[in-house]
């Protein structure tokens, strides 16, 4: 009997010994959204190019992608050329959230780039990105046409983003 | 006397009362909160741009006179629980809070059995055998109980503090870990400026202080950056084994290096022309280290 239960503090010590193995692999930058399925949050603020007001009511309607973008992002850049060829596609549209950024820069950027954002909300103090859970440039939002965030993704999107998340969410829409 | 301990709790109650006003309370809830960026360091000490935006953030609710509750709701509303450094209880966090007391629990009880079934069968033999020898058992029957105790106590502290260590909040890991990091090699080098130098400084300086290899690699093994008065002609400085720039690339690894003390104008890692700087001579790396430099030369052209 006292055999037996010598063993249980070894056994205990291995599970937590998995456990914590586990989280090692696992990447601690990486923080799940809370905003999943909730509707993405208010705002009024200006467009990038033509100064003028825009809300969170006027993305409403059909599916879209949110990308928060930066011309100072070195990351931004290298997603955005899979975004110009989602934006070649035409089946979904395509905000940009400029985050805390020279608007002169920006729209420099986008000139030499190409741009694929139907608009371009203009953020200079990131409140809106604060608002939106983000941490850190690029982030991207998938948006159904009830402006419910349905997925969220950190850091640069791939070649593989538009048919692997973007093609399965907005099929039943 | 409870009269004065009453008195006097009262006292420092009311004290601190006074103290606390939005500044504290500011500061509080900055350091409860993670940055997001860096993970191991809170609000408050993280220099990062988001961490700015969302210590500003703190500010302007706290002056727009929300409670500390509703600022930790709104930054768990966007950043998740993740974000708190006291993650509240809830059903997924329960086990995080009631681990440690629920194990207490389970080894007072395995202790209290344990103990029970020593006397029991000690009281047995104790029936059966004359007054001599019970002295003898009972001393022995302590004894096994204390052999029981010592046992589970030495199996249950390293348990007990491997769950509470792999809970306890990311800071704490850091700060430990950080304690126990090896400083050595150090060096501690007095930086002395000649007069000369010392009369165009203007205060808008940078002091650098780095080590790097005698030869081969030019990469500083270790850094140092210190803001520079006007009127102060000796700076004491100190490189050790954590300040490396490059993972891997620390001072331990080195034998022989050359410490330099550039005073610069830009805040610019490569030497200008302009800036004031002193080399030492190539120096055999022990575990702790003392250097006087001077710094007496000017940079005349770009390296």
């Amino acid at each position: 009997m006292t055999r037996k239960i010598s063993f249980l503090p070894i056994a205990i010590f291995l599970i937590i010994i998995y456990f914590l193995f586990n989280e090692l692999n696992k990447d601690p930058t990486l923080i799940p959204s809370p905003l999943i399925g909730k509707p993405v949050p208010k705002f009024i603020s200006q467009t990038l190019i033509n100064n003028s007001k825009i809300t969170n009511n006027d993305l409403i309607g059909k599916p879209y992608i949110l990308n928060v973008w930066g011309s100072w992002c070195y990351a931004c850049s290298i997603e955005h050329d899979y975004f110009i060829d989602i934006y070649e596609k035409k089946t979904i549209e395509i905000y940009g959230l400029n985050y805390k950024d020279d608007r002169n820069s920006a729209i420099q950027w986008l000139e030499k780039k190409g741009n694929p954002y139907r608009i371009s909300i203009f953020d200079n103090f990131g409140n809106i990105a604060i608002d939106l859970g983000v941490y850190g440039a690029p982030e991207t939002f998938l948006v159904n046409k009830s402006g419910l965030i349905i997925h969220k993704h950190v850091g640069p999107i791939d070649k593989n983003y538009y048919e692997n998340i973007v093609l399965p969410n907005i099929k039943n829409e | 006397m409870n009269k004065y301990i009453t008195y006097a709790l009262i006292l420092l109650f009311a004290n601190s009362i006074v103290i606390a006003n939005t500044d504290k309370k500011y500061n509080q809830i900055i350091e409860n909160l993670r940055c997001l960026v860096c993970q191991n360091q809170s609000l408050s000490e993280s220099d990062s741009n988001l961490a700015k935006d969302l210590r500003n953030k703190v500010k302007n609710m706290l002056q727009s006179g929300q409670t500390e509750e509703e600022i930790y709701k709104f930054m768990s509303d966007r950043y998740t629980d993740y974000v708190l450094y006291n993650p509240p209880l809830k059903k997924s966090t329960w086990f995080l809070w009631y681990s440690p007391f629920l194990i207490l629990l389970i080894s007072l009880i395995y202790l209290f059995f344990v103990v029970r079934k020593k006397n029991i069968s000690s009281n047995i033999i104790n029936n059966k055998i004359d007054d001599n020898e019970i002295k003898n058992i009972d001393i022995n029957s302590k004894s096994i109980n204390f052999k029981y105790i010592y046992i589970f106590l030495l199996i249950f502290i390293p348990i007990t503090s491997i769950v509470i260590y792999s809970y306890s909040s990311e800071y704490v890991k850091h700060k430990i870990s950080h304690y126990f990091e090896s400083k050595e090699p150090v060096i501690n080098i007095t930086i002395s400026l000649h007069d000369e130098i010392l009369s165009k400084i203007t205060g808008n300086e940078i002091l650098f202080v780095y080590a790097r290899r005698s030869s081969g690699m030019r990469v500083p093994l270790a850094i140092n950056v210190i803001e520079v008065d006007k009127q102060k002609k000796n700076y004491n400085v100190e490189l050790n084994n954590t300040m490396n720039m490059i993972e891997n690339q620390t001072l331990s690894k080195a034998k022989e290096i050359i410490v330099e003390a550039r005073i610069s104008k830009f805040m610019k890692a490569m030497a200008m022309p302009g800036d004031f700087i002193g080399i030492s001579n190539p120096l055999k790396i022990e575990p702790s280290n003392y250097l006087l430099l001077k710094i007496n030369s000017i940079v005349t052209e770009e390296k």
